[in-house]
């Protein structure tokens, strides 16, 4: 460990974590994105131990990151933070963004100091029961954080279900995996490869954004202290609303490791997973939605988890448990590190170096991410038109420059206009993103659940795992209309 | 159904490259020779990260070593490698910007995803072509390619094996090799997946029987035991493997490769094509390669301009035949 | 969110639905029911997948039938609240000036294109023009010294072959 504390580690640690933050935290550059440009640049670093912790360093912060604009601006930098869009986001409109987010950010350092301590601890077995999952489980489960999503967005769950499945069927253009079929493609190549959900979510969250803020009047929207100028709040004040809420984080944490551990599922899945089950279990679930600090702590303190949990498929089996960690895994390579069955015996320093560099990346985030929601909150000082000027134009560069192609461009500035129509006609955009990601793996699982299990329903409705994510589905369908009927909303 | 044979004589890499190497090692400094003349792109058509954007970012690197300007890979994923293949042949053709083709060039125009074929390029070199291979869980029952092959005979339609999405590049190599072994291609069913670590995954769960990937991509289980690797689908046994059986020994006649190679587009001017068919072959013998594909676990396997050619011209040829037996072609 | 709620997102407490929505989705389940019928399914025959048209089939009918009890909810309820004209006017020259944006960036690349927006957005909420084009230059001064040089991610030149 001591290798690793010092200044020619420490320091391009620190730079590539500020990095992290700067991607995360545009709308449009996401955590994938953040990483695979990190990696190219370690590869120069002298010595492997400073590539190898910027690698790490990067991976773990952009998500956070992402929370800042969602909060703020309620435009979510990475899909995983698509649910601080909601309690986050109240917050902030009352004022208090820079509290919720320093309580996010305590949340994603101890969401993320428990994915690693999981990590460290039971990792084997904790991978071993990740391979039990097979397509019957994942469908479920995205089922699962599906309805989650619909059923706890602000709205009528109605509209929420509409929204979700206007998501999933945009998720089917393109190229059908099952099948090989092309579908509304309409011999368009860019068609071919499916709306990408970065494009539509800056279109659906950015785009709409400034389209509303410029057509109510800027003064009008949300630009009372945007900065959160009332705003009184310390690290001490946000550690106390963290104390108090301890069995959240703690509940919370453990659901987003055990989900992102799972190599079918990741992040944005955990994070909604999180918040819809503290909202099933809280007693103020009503409240969630209107600036309920727990609906901050839950799916920030998962979300963070979840990436740590990536690394139980990856170092165990070699298998990347999302996007990130399989870009971090091919960088592992070149510095020949193998993750993988073998690696804890013939190699136990290589993994306890991984562990170390995890940990430290945990407590470091304190200082970045705390310098980037202070630089955050100074921008958006800046004349709101300045702001909104801004947003577009990240926006664009973020939607061209995931995959070089102006085709994502009009796409987001499609999705912009979509958005703004849905939002004043008050159909909720969360499930509408989700079912664009989860689609696809709601769809697949289904599909090739049945190829195996030769037509038949039944592994789907009788395999353990299975009656679990069941009972917990019906649970969040069962509940909610109750709780709405004894439980008359006031504010 | 017969199958082109020329398509994977061993070619005698190491004699060719010396050859042109030899030939004319400067020529990058040559005066009537101005390419290039500013920043070069090179197309990945995979997402970053992957084995071909690793793959890509190191060929930039050393070409730019090479070659004096820079050159910088731009990602174009999307519609199976369709979107950044078709960029690449529509680019000018003035060698500026060059397209790391890979497998789905040879079979994404038989089933209708794109119009493209290996002739609307001019071949540069290809660099790697990693065999398929027959993966089962170490504690399965077979023990060997027959004993594998006559469980899915005695059963069809019960097996079941994984490795790409429907019509990727597995599961057409799966399809090459039951269609060699007169087993009709349904007998095994294919489950489709995003790629080949998903279908590791549910190997080593127990939710499937095989699966079908290049062996680099499931080494780490077989190093540690989980799995048994049945055949490889290659003339010769793979260097790097020598302990895992071809399908030939096992009397099937059969091959199939994953294949990466650099490309530009039709009418890129001679002259410019050689200055990049030498420059990309003194990198391919490079220590410095040899050492990059090794840790990445890629096979090695050159081939320059007019061979490429053959090998493309053959690999078009042998897919169109398994896209048809095994019912994606358009 | 609704724009002019500050209270609570979540206050609608009438159950109306609306007719645009409602009908909106049902257009467009009725174009997903007439399009997937040109969706060919390939590969070979069976192997209990139930293909690749049941999904979107089976989404388009939750849409349609969504869309029915949003509209059957809407009766009576008064028409939904219609935005002013000046709202609609600033509406149409915003999404025309998106897609004129859009429209263009092939062309004129990402500098030019976006510094024509950017400027007249800004001049358009009440900035004089040199602040506005001052402004702009620096934030795409910003984005190519961040993408272009750093990231060494290209951005559009455009026809004219600008460096971005």
């Amino acid at each position: 460990m001591s290798e690793l504390l010092q200044f020619h580690v420490l320091i391009p640690w620190i730079l590539g974590m500020l990095f992290g933050i700067f991607v995360g935290a545009t709308p449009g550059l996401t955590a994938t994105m953040a990483v695979a440009l990190i990696v190219p640049v370690s590869f120069y670093m002298p010595d492997p131990n400073t590539g190898l912790a910027m690698i790490i360093g990067v991976s773990f912060t952009a998500i956070f990151a992402g929370d800042i604009p969602a909060t703020y601006l309620r435009i979510p930098g990475t899909p995983a933070s698509a649910a601080a869009t909601l309690d986050g986001h109240q917050l902030a409109r009352q004022g208090r963004g820079p509290f919720a987010l320093k309580v996010d950010l305590l949340c994603s350092c101890v969401g993320g100091l428990i994915g690693v301590g999981l990590l460290m601890t039971i990792a084997p077995q904790l991978a071993r029961f990740a391979l039990r999952f097979s397509n019957f489980e994942y469908f479920w489960l995205a089922i699962l954080g599906l309805s989650m999503s619909a059923v706890v967005s602000t709205g009528n769950t109605r509209r929420g279900f509409m929204a979700a499945a206007l998501g999933m069927l945009l998720a089917t253009i393109g190229l059908d995996i099952i099948s090989g079929a092309q579908r509304f493609t309409f011999g368009n190549a860019e068609l071919m490869s499916g709306l990408g959900f970065i494009p539509v979510m800056i279109g659906l969250f950015g785009v709409s954004e400034v389209i509303r803020s410029v057509v109510a009047g800027l003064d009008n929207t949300m630009g009372k202290t945007p900065a959160g100028s009332a705003d009184e709040s310390n690290l001490r004040t946000a550690g106390g609303a963290l104390w108090s809420h301890k069995g959240t984080v703690a509940k919370s944490s453990l659901t987003g490791t055990v989900i992102g551990a799972l190599p079918g599922a990741g992040a944005d899945i955990a994070a909604w997973a999180a918040y819809g089950l503290e909202q099933r279990t809280s007693k103020r679930g009503a409240q969630f939605g209107t600036g309920e600090v727990a609906g901050v702590i839950a799916p920030t303190s998962a979300n963070n988890a979840a990436v740590a949990g990536a690394w139980i498929p990856a170092l165990v089996f070699g298998i990347p448990g999302d996007a990130v960690t399989a870009i971090v895994l091919g960088a592992l390579m070149m510095y020949e590190i193998r993750p993988g069955p073998l690696i804890f015996e013939q190699n136990p320093e290589q993994v306890s170096q991984i562990f170390n560099i995890a940990l430290i990346t945990q407590l470091l985030l304190l200082p970045c991410g705390y310098l980037g929601l202070r630089l955050f909150g100074w921008i958006l000082k800046l004349p709101r038109s300045l702001v909104m000027t801004g947003v577009l134009v990240f926006s664009t560069v973020g939607a061209f420059s995931l995959r070089n192609s102006l085709f994502d461009v009009t796409v987001m500035a499609v999705f912009g206009v979509v958005g703004y129509f849905l939002e004043a006609k008050r159909m909720p955009l969360a499930p509408l993103i989700l079912g664009l990601i989860l689609g696809p793996m709601v769809e697949e699982n289904f599909r090739t659940g049945l190829i195996k299990s030769e037509g038949s329903f039944l592994p789907f409705l009788t395999r353990p795992i299975c009656l679990v994510l069941l009972a917990l589905l019906m649970l969040a369908f069962v509940v909610p209309p109750l709780l709405r009927r004894f439980k008359p909303r006031q504010t | 159904m017969t199958r082109p044979s020329v398509f994977f004589r061993a070619t005698s890499l190491v004699g060719g490259l010396l050859a042109l190497s030899g030939c004319a090692p400067q020529s990058a400094s040559d005066s009537a020779n101005l390419y290039p003349t500013k920043t070069v792109t090179l197309i990945c058509p995979w997402s970053p990260g992957g084995g071909t954007d690793r793959l890509t970012r190191f060929m930039a690197d050393q070409l730019q070593k090479e070659l004096g300007q820079p050159f910088v890979v731009v990602n174009r994923t999307g519609g199976s490698g369709a979107v950044g293949h078709s960029a690449g042949a529509l680019a000018p053709a003035d060698g500026h910007t060059l397209t790391m083709a890979t497998f789905e060039l040879s079979t994404m125009h038989w089933m209708g995803i794109s119009e493209l074929t290996w002739e609307n390029y001019a071949p540069i070199l290809q660099m790697n072509a990693d065999a398929a291979a027959i993966m089962v869980r170490s504690n399965s029952p077979w023990q060997t390619l027959d004993e594998f092959l006559d469980a899915v005979r005695a059963n069809p339609g019960k097996l079941t094996m994984s490795g790409t999405a429907a019509g990727g590049a597995w599961d057409l190599a799966r399809a090459g090799l039951l269609l060699a072994a007169d087993i009709p291609v349904d007998a095994l069913r294919w489950i489709p997946s995003k790629g080949s670590a998903p279908s590791v995954v549910d190997l080593l769960g127990g939710h499937i029987d095989a699966i079908c990937c290049s062996v680099p991509e499931a080494v780490t289980q077989i190093e540690a035991g989980e799995f048994r690797a049945l055949a490889a689908m290659s003339p010769q046994r793979l260097k790097d493997y020598p302990d895992i059986p071809t399908v030939h020994e096992a009397g099937v006649e059969w091959n199939a490769v994953g294949w990466r190679g650099l490309v530009a587009p039709k009418d890129t001017p001679p002259q410019v094509l050689t200055t990049l068919q030498q420059a990309t072959s003194r990198i391919v013998a490079s220590p410095e390669y040899a050492e990059f594909m090794r840790k990445n676990g890629f096979a090695i396997e050159v081939r320059v301009g007019a061979e490429f050619s053959e090998f493309l011209s053959a690999q078009d040829t042998q897919w169109r035949d398994v896209i048809s037996a095994a019912g994606y072609a358009r | 969110m609704p724009d002019n709620d500050e209270q609570s997102p979540s206050a609608d407490t009438k159950p109306s639905g609306d007719v645009w929505l409602g009908g909106g989705m049902i257009v467009l389940a009725l174009a997903v029911f007439a399009f997937s019928r040109s969706i060919k399914s390939l590969g070979l025959g069976e192997n209990f997948d139930p293909g690749s048209k049941a999904f979107p089939l089976g989404l388009a009918l939750i849409l349609a039938i969504g869309g029915a009890i949003e509209i059957w909810h809407s009766r009576g309820a008064a028409p939904s609240s219609q935005p002013g004209d000046g709202r609609i006017k600033t509406t149409l020259i915003l999404l025309g000036g998106l897609g004129a944006y859009v429209f263009v960036l092939p062309w004129l690349g990402f500098a030019l294109s976006t510094l024509a927006l950017g400027t007249s957005m800004m001049v358009w909420l009440g900035n004089t023009w040199l602040r506005s084009v001052i402004a702009t230059t620096v934030l795409i001064a910003v984005v190519y010294g961040l993408f272009v040089v750093a990231f060494k991610v290209p951005l559009p030149g455009g026809v004219l072959n600008l460096p971005f």
